[in-house]
């Protein structure tokens, strides 16, 4: 279809070229009665002037309209026209004297000559325009985007391919019917105004919209709407870009429905934890209870062996109390009720120091200037109590010397938490931060592991990175970073709702 | 607590009640303490004439057939029930349940503890505060 397309341009382009020759001879014959007319009227009024004057614009105007052979025949009609009308003897054929030979030989001469440079120069601008025009043919027929345009009265005048394999009308059906055709009912009016503006000379945004299909299929494109104008720059139509935005929209839809269905998932596993841990406690309360109440009630009936079962019982249920305090605390993390606002770290981390009371043989250093960070201060409080407060529980040395530090990394702070403790072997570096993960066995220790799983989320929910380096005897040294105010508020900005006000409580001071 | 009325105890499970009840004799709290299962029994026992009106309501939201907050919800709308002092008595730690409790006009929540010898300070402290605080008769 596009080779036959082709072929019909070229086709055209000749018929235009051989018109623009037959205008030509008809310029070449009317210049030169005009230019013998223009002599003779002279030659009355001013007397002597040179024969040939007048025909030599007579010839160029031909040249220029026609071709070579337009400009041929001016200076073949010319040189009669002068010989017989202007030369003696007049309406005689031939000239008499050899200056008369002489100037005739030149006219014809130059004539030719002006006729062979005008015919090229037309040729040529013939060509660049061929090519030009052929190009931007090219660019339409090829596009992937329907291009059509419309004219005043609102029907179609062009309509290229990628329209035919959109719309799924082809372009001899729909030129010359109203464009409304493609445009739903709903947006009839909207189509209407757009057009309005246009032809007030508005420039028209690209915008998106609905369009249908001959098979009644909806579309959602974006429309690039621009003015065609006629040669005195007045509007006369409208020429359309029109993208397919369908597969786009769709997927973006999805997306969003997906991301929806993960944060509904989220919340459940979220409330689903809430609810076990509550549920989980009931009876573990009765559990703690009727132990309670058999030590206090029994303890006369019980032998040394029982009560001392009894009391292990009760620790367990302790463990198991504790274990579900965090398991809340880790899934309360999941949401998003707090609301992030200025904190100084300073006062922040020398309150989580005193609530430890760490015992006298543990120094511990905090670097002056902490920063001022932007986050929630019930969770930043969380973070540097159970780094400090590892260190001071699994601290090993007569000597403890904790090390708060912190520094500057860009878009980022970075802070540690350093100790001279027994170090952790690199093999359990991951291991450590997952949630009920403890590498002492757990019936020594008081960890429930839910620590540094805590501490992972709270920083990673921050947009920030948690990290451990340690050599065995050495100590151990806790990275982690939290993204500076301006950074926190751009990530922020990515979440639906409540968020303006967010915005407001890390303010533009940070 | 105030003037020997009854305290009216809305709870399903039967360990926590009888909790309740240890907690009251070692306390020496002299008030009668009637018992409701859920929230739809202690409205039939609340409307019920024969029964005194309670000086106090110690309220579980975890309740079957009718929940804690569905009942505060009845009883405060109900113009003979709504000037009784309901203090919740849960295991929920859960912001959700504390504002609605509140935004219900509780006079108290608190979180049963798992540790006996702290359940019964709650109620110690219960106790105390009721045994001072005006009431209207």
């Amino acid at each position: 279809m596009l080779k036959r397309r082709h072929k019909g341009k070229a086709r055209e382009h000749e018929t235009g070229l051989r018109a623009g020759r037959w205008r030509g001879y008809a310029v070449a014959v009317a210049g030169t009665a005009v230019a013998a007319l223009v002599r003779w009227a002279l030659g009355r009024a001013v007397g002597a002037i040179p024969p040939y004057i007048t025909f030599y614009p007579a010839v160029l105007a031909a040249a220029v309209a026609g071709g070579t052979g337009a400009g041929i025949l001016a200076t073949i009609l010319s040189a009669v026209a002068v010989d017989l009308l202007f030369i003696e003897p007049v309406g005689k054929l031939g000239p008499v004297t050899p200056a008369d030979a002489v100037g005739l030989g030149l006219f014809i001469a130059i004539n030719l000559a002006i006729s062979i440079v005008g015919g090229r120069l037309r040729a040529a601008q013939h060509r660049t325009r061929r090519q030009a025009g052929a190009r931007l043919a090219a660019i339409v027929e090829n596009s992937e985007d329907a291009i059509l345009s419309e004219g005043l009265d609102g029907a179609v005048t062009s309509w290229n391919p990628a329209a035919e394999r959109l719309y799924g009308y082809r372009a001899e059906e729909i030129i010359g019917h109203p464009v409304t055709d493609i445009i739903p009912p709903e947006r009839q009016a909207e189509h209407r105004a757009i057009m309005e503006r246009l032809l007030r000379g508005e420039r028209i945004v690209p915008y998106e919209s609905v369009r249908v299909t001959r098979a009644g299929r909806r579309l959602d494109v974006v429309v690039t709407l621009s003015p065609l104008r006629d040669l005195a720059g007045r509007i006369v139509g409208a020429s359309k870009i029109v993208r397919d935005i369908t597969e786009r929209k769709q997927a973006a839809g999805r997306q969003a429905a997906l991301l929806g269905e993960l944060a509904a998932v989220n919340r459940e596993l979220n409330d689903f934890a809430t609810i076990v841990s509550h549920d989980l406690k009931a009876p573990l309360r009765g559990v703690a209870t009727l132990a309670k109440w058999v030590q206090s009630d029994y303890a006369d009936k019980l032998d040394e062996e029982g009560r001392e079962n009894l009391a292990e019982m009760v620790k367990r249920v302790g463990r198991m109390d504790r274990m579900i305090e965090d398991i809340l605390a880790y899934s309360r993390l999941g949401r998003t009720e707090a609301k992030p606002e200025s904190v100084a770290l300073a006062e922040l981390v020398a309150g989580v120091v005193r609530d430890l009371a760490p015992p006298a043989q543990v120094q511990i250093h905090i670097a002056p200037g902490l920063p001022v960070l932007c986050g929630e201060p019930v969770r930043l409080r969380q973070l540097f109590q159970n780094l400090i407060g590892n260190a001071i529980k699994y601290a090993d040395k007569p000597q403890v010397e904790i090390h708060v530090g912190w520094a500057d990394v860009g878009s980022f702070w970075e802070f540690r938490v350093s100790d001279n403790g027994p170090g952790i072997e690199a093999r359990h570096f991951e291991r450590i931060f997952k949630i009920f993960q403890t590498l002492a066995p757990k019936d020594k220790t008081d960890s429930t592991g839910v620590g540094l799983a805590l501490v992972k989320r709270i920083v990673e929910q921050a947009g920030g990175r948690v990290w451990v380096e340690s050599q065995m005897g050495n100590g151990s040294i806790f990275y982690f970073t939290w993204p500076k105010a301006e950074a926190r508020r751009e990530e922020l900005a990515v979440p639906p709702a409540s968020l303006p006000d967010r915005e407001a409580l890390c303010d533009a001071r940070l | 607590m105030n003037t020997g009325k009854p305290v009216l105890l809305v709870e399903d499970d039967d360990l926590d009640a009888k909790t309740v009840a240890r907690a009251f004799k070692e306390l020496h709290v002299t008030n009668p303490l009637a018992r409701a299962g859920n929230g739809e029994e202690a409205l039939g026992w609340l409307r019920d004439e024969a029964n005194g009106m309670p000086c106090v309501i110690l309220l579980d939201l975890n309740l079957p057939v009718m929940s804690g907050l569905e009942f505060l919800q009845a009883a405060k709308e109900d113009e003979r029930l709504r000037r009784i002092p309901v203090v919740v008595l849960t295991s929920s730690r859960l912001e959700a349940d504390k504002l609605a409790s509140f935004d219900l006009s509780v006079a108290g929540y608190m979180v049963k503890p798992v540790d006996y010898a702290q359940f019964v300070e709650v109620v110690r402290a219960i106790n105390i505060y009721w045994t001072l605080s005006e009431t209207p008769s």
